[in-house]
């Protein structure tokens, strides 16, 4: 345990020099190429409405092959801060979110486009993204190292009990139904167990065919069901494209009074939003929420709020920026996602043979340090980005979903083919595009499905190696001090939600 | 059932489970010193039959674990329509892919494609699918070198 103690910037040295190594990698010219992209495409995807940041990072996992695992991640990652910043030009301009965590800067955002201060709105949207945002990297620069530190004494009993927990905490959050949130994350751990076993090495569900030895490839799934399942579910929706309020380029200066206004809900903002971001589930939709909740509490003018409230727009825009930071903490230190979008940056790193959690930092210093160094990049890139072009962007929303979809559909077909140059890769995305769009229907969310098969391996193999280690003595999973406080949390997890609900239906029937 | 809807997705998963647990059995489960490969799926399948039927079961009892879903809009048969087209559309798509390569395939189907998603005429769709298949033959096979299938009937 000393020897990994010993990895580059993981112990001893200081934070300064890790995110100096970082720095120095995130410029390096394919990284930086890669930040471009992930902002560029993550603005994008925030700007036109159905289309998520979770769907994009399926969609854009094959690519990551072409920039390895360090480029493919912080392309990934630019993606979803991205869309972050992207999703406030519609709230703005359209009044309809382009992405679920700008649903609330719809209410004093449009309502200050309509009364001609659109500019003003999105010019505090962008600056509070990117103070907030880079509030957020802060946090993630001073937490997530400590923390992987301390994961360091992590065997496999607590392996397992991490996985579990992961598993148990999203699916508690992520979706209405409990029930149904674990039935899904279960279906991802049994898709986990189709293919050679990791240890006898024997064909495990394989019926005699040789394509599903190899078990089935997170890509083709995690496409189907994010990718796939999320155009057709567009297609049952409005195939229209939207009208929009013009902006001008001299428009987008805020007055003094408004900068005045915006800052302190932009710092606390930025504070809500991290804090949020460490808890699991849709931590960018809940931080902007309570950020919202938060500043009209704080507000001197709370009757201005939703009739065009600059702090309105500020605070929500700056937490839900600073919660995709907050995210990445547990991802990078534990090798836990929190939420559905790290679900797909912990497969994408899997996938290059990459085994997050507390190793990360020892292991693959360049790529613990090159994402979050990027993020100082990618925040500078997105203001540029999101300030002059704000209206170049805008107008992608008039291009018609008829003519984007197919588009889109095809590159799920390339990408998909692209794995392993197979066809069989293909078949899987559209199976399970299908059942993912029936799983919409039917309110199943695919985010556990995804998570389930993405810690299923793990989660198989941590509990075989504890046994043999155990000697067959399975009292010994919860006798161990850190496996106690990993099985606490665990129960917490399953039985918290349930009591909350509870006395809040028993609170609401009493009033 | 006061979900009717939902009754046969239960119904199917815990079905879906039970023969995924019984096709566990064939491997074994080894000791507790040496857990075998059947171990895992063996639970797996316990607690997917147990999830899916508990689900079953409050749908039945009308107390479901969360709010009810949002209800039926008035035009459910227009809201399936489209994204079944593409389906179909995919199947043949990528049925196609093999034997008559990217190219003609990939032209094929974004035309239908944007047709029934509601791209009015002939022109759009053909400017659109032409355009794309050039762009993705430059992008994917000339730049970054992916390998797209060529076509058999091409004798390739």
């Amino acid at each position: 345990m000393s020897l990994c103690r010993l990895g580059p910037f993981g112990g001893d040295e200081g934070m300064l020099d890790g995110l100096w190594f970082g720095l120095q990698g995130a410029l390096d010219l394919r990284n930086l190429f890669a930040v471009v992209i992930g902002c560029f495409v993550g603005t994008v995807v925030g700007v036109l409405p159905g289309i998520g940041p979770t769907g994009t990072m399926a969609l854009l996992l094959p690519l990551t092959f072409a920039l390895g695992p360090t480029g493919g991640m912080i392309m990934l990652a630019g993606i979803w801060y991205g869309a972050q910043y992207g999703g406030s030009t519609t709230s703005i301009l359209v009044n309809v979110p382009g992405e679920a965590a700008s649903v609330v800067t719809c209410l004093d955002g449009h309502q200050m486009a309509r009364k001609g201060r659109a500019g003003a709105a999105l010019a505090i949207a962008a600056i509070g993204s990117f103070v907030a945002g880079t509030i957020g990297v802060l946090g993630l620069t001073l937490f997530a190292p400590p923390l992987a530190n301390a994961a360091l004494n992590f065997g496999p009993p607590e392996f397992f009990w991490i996985g579990l927990l992961g598993l148990l905490l999203l699916s508690n959050l992520s979706g209405r139904s409990t029930t149904k949130a674990l039935l899904m994350a279960t279906l991802g751990v049994m898709l986990a167990t189709v293919g050679m076993d990791p240890i006898s090495g024997r064909p495990r569900f394989s019926m005699g065919s040789s394509s599903l030895f190899g078990g089935f490839e997170f890509v083709p799934v995690t496409m189907g069901l994010f990718g796939v399942a999320e155009i057709l579910s567009s297609c049952a929706e409005r195939l229209k494209s939207w009208e929009i309020f013009k902006v001008r380029f001299r428009d987008l200066y805020p007055n003094r009074e408004d900068l005045r206004r915006s800052l302190v809900p932009i710092f606390r903002g930025g504070v809500v939003g991290f804090l949020v971001g460490l808890i699991p589930g849709p931590a960018a939709v809940m931080s902007s929420f309570v950020s919202y909740a938060v500043e009209r509490k704080f507000s001197r003018h709370p009757e201005e709020f939703g009739h065009g409230a600059i702090e309105g727009v500020a605070g929500p825009e700056a937490a839900n920026n600073a919660a995709t930071a907050g995210g990445l903490v547990p991802l990078l230190a534990l090798g836990l996602p929190f939420a559905p979008p790290t679900a797909v940056l912990l497969g994408g790193l899997m996938i290059h043979g990459v085994v997050p959690g507390p190793l990360l930092m020892q292991q693959h210093p360049d790529l613990f340090w090159g994402v979050i160094a990027s993020i100082y990049i990618g925040n500078v890139i997105l203001l540029i980005l999101n300030l002059p072009l704000v209206g170049v962007f805008a107008s992608i929303t008039r291009v018609r979903p008829a003519i984007v979809l197919p588009i889109v559909l095809v590159l799920c077909v390339i990408g998909a083919y692209a794995v392993s140059n197979s066809v069989y890769d293909v078949w899987v995305m559209l199976a399970f595009g299908v059942l993912g769009f029936f799983m919409r229907r039917f309110e199943f969310e695919p985010a556990p499905v995804v998570l389930g098969l993405v810690l299923g391996r793990m989660l198989e193999n941590s509990l075989r190696q504890s046994m043999v280690i155990l000697e067959g003595n399975i009292w010994g999973f919860w006798s161990r001090p850190i496996s106690m406080v990993l099985i606490i949390f665990a129960v917490l997890a399953l039985v918290l939600p349930p009591i909350i609900r509870l006395s809040v239906f028993a609170r609401q029937k009493k009033t | 059932m006061r979900n009717r809807a939902e009754a046969v997705p239960t119904l199917l998963a815990a079905i879906f489970g039970l023969g995924y647990f019984l096709a566990a059995t064939q491997y074994s489960i080894g000791k507790l010193d040496s857990p075998g490969p059947g171990l895992m799926p063996r639970l797996l399948g316990i607690v997917f039959v147990f999830l899916s039927a508990s689900l079953l079961i409050t749908n039945w009892l009308g107390r479901r674990s969360g709010p009810p879903p949002s209800p039926a809009h008035e035009d459910q048969s227009r809201k399936l329509r489209t994204p079944l087209q593409v389906v179909v559309i995919l199947i043949f798509y990528v049925g196609a892919l093999q034997p008559f390569g990217f190219a003609l395939s990939t032209f094929l189907a974004l035309f239908f494609t944007a047709r029934f998603m509601g791209l009015e005429g002939w022109k759009k769709p053909i400017i659109l699918s032409f355009g794309t298949v050039a762009l993705a033959y430059l992008l994917f096979v000339l730049i970054l070198d992916v390998p797209l299938p060529v076509g058999a009937i091409w004798g390739r």
